[in-house]
């Protein structure tokens, strides 16, 4: 669970009755009164809630003969990143997966890299399966790598965008004995 | 000519894909590849090798993805017996043979009672072209044989040697032949 905190510069003249605060989730219809504040009041907290939602935010200021109007709409999101990315090496390849975590999370950017960090393949998944596959091929054997997941949730405002820690790995080794007992006769 | 037959033990591992047989002479610097044999094979067998030459031996696991593995070098020698010459008197035996050339670096020569027991014996530690040499102070009519053993040294095995089947030499008899001619006179 999330808790929104919110900040806005209020009117606050002689006109100003109170001010109502509204919320609602991007896909719900309506709005939902989150606190009705004073006139001069300049901030409100929203509490509990949902993680991965993305959640629009407006205020009212309510004057006298009952004339009213409202703030600039803003919303935000608290995305939680996929956990745990599992990943599964060989020797040239690594396969990942990981639940989707819902809510408005539309997509992912899976990013493999080196260890130096530089970006060497990537793959988006829009809209996810609720299990998110994947695979990275034409590894290098013994190689340290990473792999990054970069969530997005788009609103009405755009794009929410949260990068995750990355998750190193390292590619197994080419399992190469030499022959041993070797031994010749000469007839 | 000779035939090597090289045995080993193979890794067999999944990311074997073949193993290499390679020969070459003591003496040469670059190993030639004889053979490509399956990833599970323990045997080889190379045809038209010179006698008397050591010659070294390895096998390499090729493996996936360009990664490889030499066994360690092993050595073989298919040492030929001279043939030896001997010439009995009396009371002594000269023997002689033709050194064989190639690596045979030492040759010792013995001489055997009839009970195979050794009782002389000659070293050719650097042999000449020709090797030869007398055993003396032998019995006459009687039997011996004159033993050669062959030696040659590796890089890897620092002795090779072949005993060579004893050549029977019998002395000579004594020749006391009876006066002849003998006349007697009175006066």
């Amino acid at each position: 669970m999330a808790t929104a905190t919110l900040n806005w510069t209020p009117v606050g003249n002689v006109y100003s009755i109170n001010q109502t605060v509204y919320y609602k989730a991007l896909h719900d219809a309506n709005w939902a009164l989150l606190a009705t504040v004073g006139p001069t009041v300049n901030t409100a907290s929203a509490p509990g809630l949902s993680d991965n939602v993305i959640y629009q935010f407006k205020v009212r200021n309510n004057c006298v003969g009952g004339t009213n109007s409202y703030s600039n709409m803003w919303e935000l999101v608290n995305i939680i990143c996929p956990t745990p990315v599992n990943i599964t090496q060989g020797e040239t390849d690594a396969a990942f997966n990981f639940v989707h975590v819902g809510g408005d999370v539309s997509s992912y950017l899976v990013e493999l890299l080196s260890s130096a960090d530089v970006v060497l393949n990537s793959q988006t998944f829009s809209p996810p399966a609720s299990n998110v596959t994947g695979s990275f091929t034409g590894l290098t054997p013994s190689t340290d790598y990473k792999i990054r997941v970069t969530s997005k949730a788009t609103g009405d405002l755009g794009d929410h965008i949260a990068v995750c820690g990355s998750v190193s790995f390292r590619t197994n080794d080419v399992v190469c004995n030499p022959p041993t007992s070797v031994s010749a006769t000469l007839s | 000519m000779a035939t090597a037959t090289i045995n080993w033990t193979p890794d067999g591992g999944a990311d074997s894909q073949d193993q290499g047989v390679y020969y070459k002479t003591m003496q040469a610097s670059g190993w030639t590849l004889s053979s490509t044999v399956g990833a599970t094979i323990d045997t080889a067998t190379i045809n038209g090798l010179s006698d008397n030459v050591v010659y070294q031996f390895r096998v390499t696991n090729n493996c996936v993805f360009g990664y490889n593995a030499n066994s360690d070098t092993t050595e073989a020698i298919n040492i030929t017996c001279p043939a030896v010459t001997v010439d009995p008197t009396i009371d002594t035996v000269d023997f002689s043979f033709n050194h064989l050339g190639g690596d045979i670096s030492h040759y010792t020569v013995e001489l055997l009672n009839a009970s195979d027991t050794v009782i002389g014996s000659n070293d050719f530690p650097s042999p000449g072209a020709v090797i030869s040499g007398t055993f003396t102070g032998l019995f006459p009519v009687t039997n011996y044989k004159v033993r050669v053993t062959v030696f040659a040294t590796g890089v890897y095995i620092p002795s090779f040697s072949k005993v060579c089947t004893p050549v029977p030499v019998t002395t000579d008899a004594v020749v006391c032949n009876a006066a002849s001619g003998l006349t007697v006179g009175m006066s």
